[in-house]
């Protein structure tokens, strides 16, 4: 006697959530089985011939499970809406028997969560940076009101900051705006008393910019326009940040006065935590007071200016009538501002223009992996729908509509979606703050970018889509007549028809092409990431370190006292164990500022109506500056300890200054040049130095004046900052430098914090972070969607081979070569991927010209590039397509033809 | 192709009709009903346990037959069905179709004398 029902049970899944119904279900498939066993026995099989055939029914149900669970369960949960059923139950069935299919595959299931999951998690992080960075409006009240006016030079720069003579016509004249604001760059000031000296980022702020960007303080109140009067009480706002570090979030700060680098500031209020203008680390806004002498400063432009729109005026209206109003200041001040326009750039298009090809970049990278992996799957699962045809086929034969059927595979594609949504968006959740810092922090507004709820619904819309880009081909096909076919044919063994394959072969094609195209983009990056570190810096980079400093005016007023300062340091300094050599500059090489300054060139006819030359970088250096960061002499002599302030005032040029007014550079030397106009007074130019890649390595070598620092003009007294560079003996890191430097700098000056600290390197690196991050991104993405091209590859080859066992048998039972047999399937599987690469080679060359803002050194369109790429492609195809090809070497022919 | 194709759709279609008429006659259970169809076709209509009881479940859940168990002495415990009033009004139905249906084949093509 058989135990019907042991046999049943370990044949079938629980098919309801109820035991007594599950129980009533195996007695009943038991009995029938113990029936039909009898019936068997009784028309004179032997008891062996009995048990399998009825073993056969049970293994024939238990593969159609799925309908009888479907069956099942319409029984228990619809008895009372007899006759119909309501679309919701369902589709709650269908989730419930997708989750059981799911289950029963559990490696099937994992690799596609598992790469779902890092495919939606990596598209919904950079969506986040894209919806904080380029979507979200930004945090001021009507922020589409919100325009930055910049001055345009001639000839060049359409970017140009404002001189303050410029800002208040603009202000007094232009009728489109509600408020105009201006600020100055963030610089550091000292904030001394309550503990160490801190060095803090401040910014100088018109009242008005408050105003026209219409924010609002957490406590006290914004600056008032008297504040902003020459000659007023000196006011200061303080960072949240700045406000629970340094002062423990005490209220009473508001009213108290602050010590920043010798001058007393009454705190007047504390900005809310989400104001970070103009710069996101600004610890400190002071009312900005313009002197009589500020008023009419027309050469020196240092402001940004902020606008706000009236009501009813477009940007197109106000940018005609500022350039009317720039027009009039022309024709007023022809000697500053003969050629010089006017910009008018929406606020955050101003703010984000410069970071959107990168953001843009890295969107349509993670979207072309999302693809690749969705293609993948895709793939993964018409494979096994094809595996699972015999089971569609009689679950359709018994009443199961082809919606039915295709909606229960779209379904079950919706639940691995969904789970491996669910699981890449709670990644980028707990992630979010890693990420972002992996991103380069001049990507503006970064702190804006967080999981909102238009994150959340574009992970959602993303899942969607992939699900319906997994099950879709799938469903159609089998929605299709793929299971008619499957009937039809004798054996439960189907093989795959000509259009299923023609499908994989589609998909296997689109992940190629699509692998392709982000290699392309990976290996054109990280040519030019190499290409621009073979750039020669113009100096010896490494063992420098660099180390900021700025002494304040009240204690240092005049330009010999700083002198002196800075010269007390160096001497100091230069005796310190493992210090090959020390100099000081106004600005760190690769540091990202350059003040600007324009000169006439005696005898010599200016370009510019005002006598002098358009303005170039000017550096103010210390003897030894050249020594000590390598940069060779040309021609004449360096800076010497001998150029003193009651010495003949010289300066240097760099090679690209001097070749841009002489053919042959060393003419130069001896020629005399003047800040002021065609009338001195006069420096002579001592010597010419090599140029040095001041604005990054994939920047050309600025033009560069030097003048030493000892001789600057006694009206550039402001020119308080120094960096000091110091150069490490050999074997020494640069940085160990720093505490006995430290200790230097304090036994001159105790009260005088250092500011930024960096070895040259790291200057070089942050200025190549943003490079570096697409690059290494891009590789990371490319060599995923490369990954995942190879197991397309590898599956469909496999199942392939799997599926033609019997015609390879035959072949090889006729006398076929094993290897021929392989090689003509790997033959096969590389002309997929040669259609994939081709095709991807064509979108590459459409796609790559998006790149260019991110290339250096390298065409978007490199030969080399395309094709090492495409030979890497097809090598790992070929490998991929080998693997199981092999397989198909070692068919038995026997075997084969008997497995039938 | 189209010759199994055809049978399939006939299966589909005809199932319900089968099963109500079978019961009609008297409650039976499942193995009884597969075994009535095979034998009372010839052979011509089967339906094995993977397909039958999914059936039986569907009309059920339909309400158009009800399914209880029974002990009988002597034989094994069993689920019986019974159809339902509900289940005989589709019978009636189902009837009318069929028999309207194979009377126009049969004027169509002369069926019965083929």
């Amino acid at each position: 006697m058989h135990d019907w029902r042991s046999l049943v049970r370990s044949a079938l899944p629980a098919l309801t959530s109820d035991p007594a119904r599950n129980a009533e279900i195996l007695d009943e498939l038991a009995h029938h089985l113990a029936d039909t066993y009898d019936a068997l026995i009784e028309s004179g099989l032997t008891e062996h011939e009995a048990f399998d055939r009825a073993m056969s029914e049970l293994e024939a149900t238990a593969a159609t499970s799925a309908d009888l669970w479907h069956a099942a369960n319409l029984s228990t949960r619809t008895k009372s809406t007899l006759g119909t059923l309501s679309t919701l139950s369902t589709l709650m069935n269908d989730v419930r028997l997708a989750a059981r299919v799911l289950r029963r595959s559990p490696g099937f299931t994992i690799a596609t969560v598992i790469t779902l999951a890092l495919a939606i998690g990596a598209t919904t992080a950079i969506f986040s940076v894209v919806q904080g960075v380029l979507l979200r409006p930004l945090p001021y009240r009507e922020p589409d009101r919100l325009v930055r006016i910049w001055e345009v030079r001639p000839r060049g720069d359409d970017r140009n900051v404002v001189s303050v003579g410029n800002y208040l016509d603009w202000r007094d004249r232009a009728r489109s705006f509600d408020v105009i604001g201006a600020y100055s760059g963030t610089y550091e000031m000292a904030l001394t008393g309550d503990g160490d000296p801190l060095s803090v980022a401040v910014s100088r702020v018109t009242p008005s910019a408050f105003g026209a960007l219409g924010v609002t303080p957490q406590a006290g109140r914004l600056f008032s326009d008297d504040e902003g009067k020459d000659g007023a009480a000196r006011a200061a706002l303080l960072s949240d940040a700045l406000w629970r570090q340094r002062f423990g979030a005490d209220l009473n700060i508001v009213g108290r006065t602050i010590d920043l680098s010798g001058d007393l500031y009454t705190v007047v209020g504390v900005m809310r935590p989400e104001f970070r203008f103009p710069d996101p680390d600004i610890d400190t806004w002071i009312a900005q007071q313009f002197s009589e002498e500020d008023r009419a400063e027309r050469r020196s432009h240092n402001y940004g200016v902020v606008a706000r729109l009236k009501e009813s005026v477009s940007i197109d209206a106000a940018a005609a009538e500022m350039r009317t109003v720039a027009q009039q200041i022309t024709a007023e001040q022809p000697a500053f501002m003969t050629g010089w326009g006017v910009n008018v750039v929406p606020l955050h298009a101003d703010m984000v223009d410069n970071a959107r090809p990168l953001i843009v970049m890295l969107f349509g990278v993670v979207i072309g992996v999302l693809l690749v992996a969705c293609a993948n799957l895709a793939n993964l699962t018409l494979a096994r729908a094809t595996g699972r045809l015999h089971e569609i086929a009689v679950r359709s034969a018994l009443g199961a509509s082809r919606a039915r059927i295709a909606a229960q595979l779209l379904t079950e594609s919706l639940v691995l979606a969904g789970i491996g949504g669910a699981a890449g968006v709670v990644v980028v959740a707990v992630m979010l703050k890693t990420l972002i810092a992996a991103v380069p922090e001049d990507i503006p507004l970064l702190h804006e970018v967080r999981l909102d709820p238009v994150v959340f619904i574009f992970a959602t819309a993303i899942t969607v889509l992939s699900a319906v880009l997994v099950g879709l081909i799938p469903a159609l096909r089998v929605g299709g007549s793929m299971w008619y076919e499957a009937l039809a044919s004798a054996s439960t063994r189907v093989s795959t028809t000509g259009r299923a394959s023609r499908v994989r072969g589609a998909l296997v094609v689109a992940q190629v092409a699509l692998a392709l195209v982000l290699l392309v983009g990976a290996g054109l990056l990280v040519r030019s990431f190499i290409r621009m570190n073979m750039v020669d810096y113009g100096f010896r980079p490494d063992g420098l370190l660099a180390v900021s400093l700025d002494i304040p005016r009240v204690k240092y007023p005049d330009r010999s006292v700083q002198s002196r300062f800075y010269e007390r340091a160096l001497e100091r300094v230069r005796t310190l164990p493992g210090v090959a050599a020390a100099s000081t500059t106004s600005e760190a090489p690769a540091s990202g500022v350059t003040m600007t300054f324009s000169f006439a060139i005696e005898g010599r006819p200016a370009r510019n109506p005002s006598g002098r030359e358009d303005p170039v970088p000017l550096r103010a250096v210390m003897p030894d500056y050249f020594q000590t960061l390598g940069i060779p002499l040309i021609s004449g002599r360096a800076i010497a300890t001998t150029d003193r302030e009651d010495s003949p005032p010289v300066v240097l040029f760099n090679e690209s200054l001097a070749k841009r007014f002489w053919k042959n550079g060393d003419e130069a030397v001896g020629r005399r040049i003047s800040f002021v106009g065609p009338g001195g007074p006069w420096y002579e130019i001592a010597g010419v130095v090599g140029d040095t890649r001041d604005d990054g390595l994939d920047q050309p070598a600025p033009p560069a004046v030097y003048v030493p620092y000892a001789q600057r003009r006694q009206e550039w007294a402001w020119l308080t900052f120094q960096t000091l560079v110091v150069r490490a003996q050999a074997g020494q890191e640069p940085s160990d430098l720093l505490p006995s430097i430290r200790g230097v700098l304090r036994e001159i000056d105790p009260l005088l914090p250092m500011q930024t600290v960096r070895t040259v390197t790291q200057l070089y690196s942050e200025n190549a972070a943003r490079r570096r991050f697409a690059m290494q991104l891009t590789a990371g993405f490319a060599l995923l969607a490369l990954l995942l091209g190879a197991i397309g590859i590898y599956a469909v080859v496999a199942y392939s081979v799997a599926q033609r066992r019997r015609e390879i048998g035959i072949r090889l039972a006729l006398g076929a070569q094993p290897r021929a047999v392989a090689r003509q399937i790997v033959r096969g599987a590389l002309g997929l991927a040669s259609a994939g690469a081709a095709l991807g080679a064509i979108s590459a060359l459409g796609l790559t010209r998006f790149l260019e803002t991110l290339l250096f050194g390298v065409e978007p369109t490199d030969a080399a590039t395309f094709v090492g790429m495409a030979a890497l492609l097809l090598a790992i195809a070929a490998l991929a397509s080998w693997l199981p090809a092999r397989r198909a070497m070692r068919v038995d022919p026997v075997e084969a033809l008997r497995t039938d | 192709m189209s010759t199994p194709l055809t049978e399939r759709e006939l299966k589909r279609s005809s199932a319900s009709l089968l099963v109500l008429g079978l019961l009609d006659e008297s409650p039976r259970h499942g193995y009884e009903i597969g075994k009535l169809i095979e034998v009372r076709s010839n052979g011509t209509i089967r339906y094995q346990m993977a397909s039958l009881y999914p059936l039986l479940y569907r009309l059920e859940a339909r309400g158009w037959i009800e399914g209880r168990w029974t002990v009988k002495a002597a034989s094994r415990r069993r689920r019986q069905y019974r159809i339902t009033a509900e289940g005989r009004r589709m019978l009636t139905d189902e009837r009318t179709v069929w028999q309207q249906f194979v009377r126009a084949l049969d004027r169509v093509v002369k069926l019965r004398h083929a």
